[in-house]
């Protein structure tokens, strides 16, 4: 008898009530990104792996919300938030870098090359061998 | 764009790496013109266009098909050599989407330059 009453009841009150599961979702899964542009704004060059998962759990939420209320425009947008999720754990796992394996070896000199420097004058192996040491770091370019 | 805020840092250490007496040699596959652009963005450091990847070809920093439009680049990698010319330190993150903090680089430069020094 009771169960009777208390139901309908929480049925009624249930949809005004209900958490903006979509809109939390969305929020959640741009948290990530946020972060990973604090992150680069502030020179932390770590593996974001908090883009992924936050994105993650943002589209779960959205599940959630599409599940209770099923309607195209949530479902629409539900689809392009799981691809976009995809991309972010492509983005992390598909980054991996194979260790050095090349020629160059701790304790022996590198083999020789020649390039230039950007005032168009020579560099090659044997302007590592003037005394003083070098960093070379090698980089992807200007862009 | 990371690529260049690495330099940027290494750029802001100059004068840590020169107490050291180490100079920054910073090689991409840029053109002499785009290597212009960076040596003019990051005076302290000698910037060397490998536009013909001769240095990367010979030193196997490649990574293939992650440069613009699928392209192969070079796989950023941080080798340490000393005044007579012998590697001392390579490193290399391992995703390319990390780089070596100048303070890790640094701390690798006192590791391993000085600890043979005379020898």
């Amino acid at each position: 008898m009771e169960q009777q009453t208390v139901t309908p009841a929480v049925l009624e009150s249930a949809p005004p009530r209900r958490l903006p599961y979509f809109l939390l979702g969305t929020l959640v899964f741009f948290l990530g990104m946020i972060i990973y542009v604090v992150q680069m704004a502030t020179k932390h060059f770590v593996v974001p792996w908090h883009v992924p998962i936050l994105g993650t759990i943002g589209v779960l939420l959205m599940l959630l919300s599409v599940v209770q209320r099923p309607g195209i425009l949530r479902i629409i947008g539900l689809l392009i938030f799981m691809a976009l999720a995809g991309m972010e754990w492509f983005f992390i796992v598909g980054t991996k870098l194979e260790p050095y394996a090349g020629p160059a070896k701790a304790g022996e000199k590198l083999p020789a090359f020649t390039a230039s420097f950007a005032d168009g004058s020579p560099f090659a192996t044997q302007n590592l061998e003037d005394g003083k040491a070098t960093l070379l770091v090698f980089f992807r370019g200007h862009w | 764009m990371i690529c260049l805020v690495e330099l940027g840092q290494l750029e802001e250490h100059h004068a840590d790496f020169e107490k050291r007496n180490v100079r920054v040699v910073a090689i991409s596959r840029d053109n002499l013109e785009d290597s212009k652009k960076t040596q003019e963005a990051c005076p302290h450091l000698q910037i060397v266009s490998d536009a013909d990847h001769k240095i990367a070809d010979a030193l196997a920093v490649i990574d293939k098909g992650h440069g613009p439009g699928g392209s192969d680049t070079n796989a950023p990698t941080t080798i340490l050599v000393d005044g007579d010319g012998a590697v001392r330190w390579i490193a290399r993150p391992d995703r390319f989407i990390v780089r070596l903090t100048p303070e890790e680089v640094l701390a690798a430069v006192d590791e391993h330059l000085n600890d043979k020094k005379g020898s």
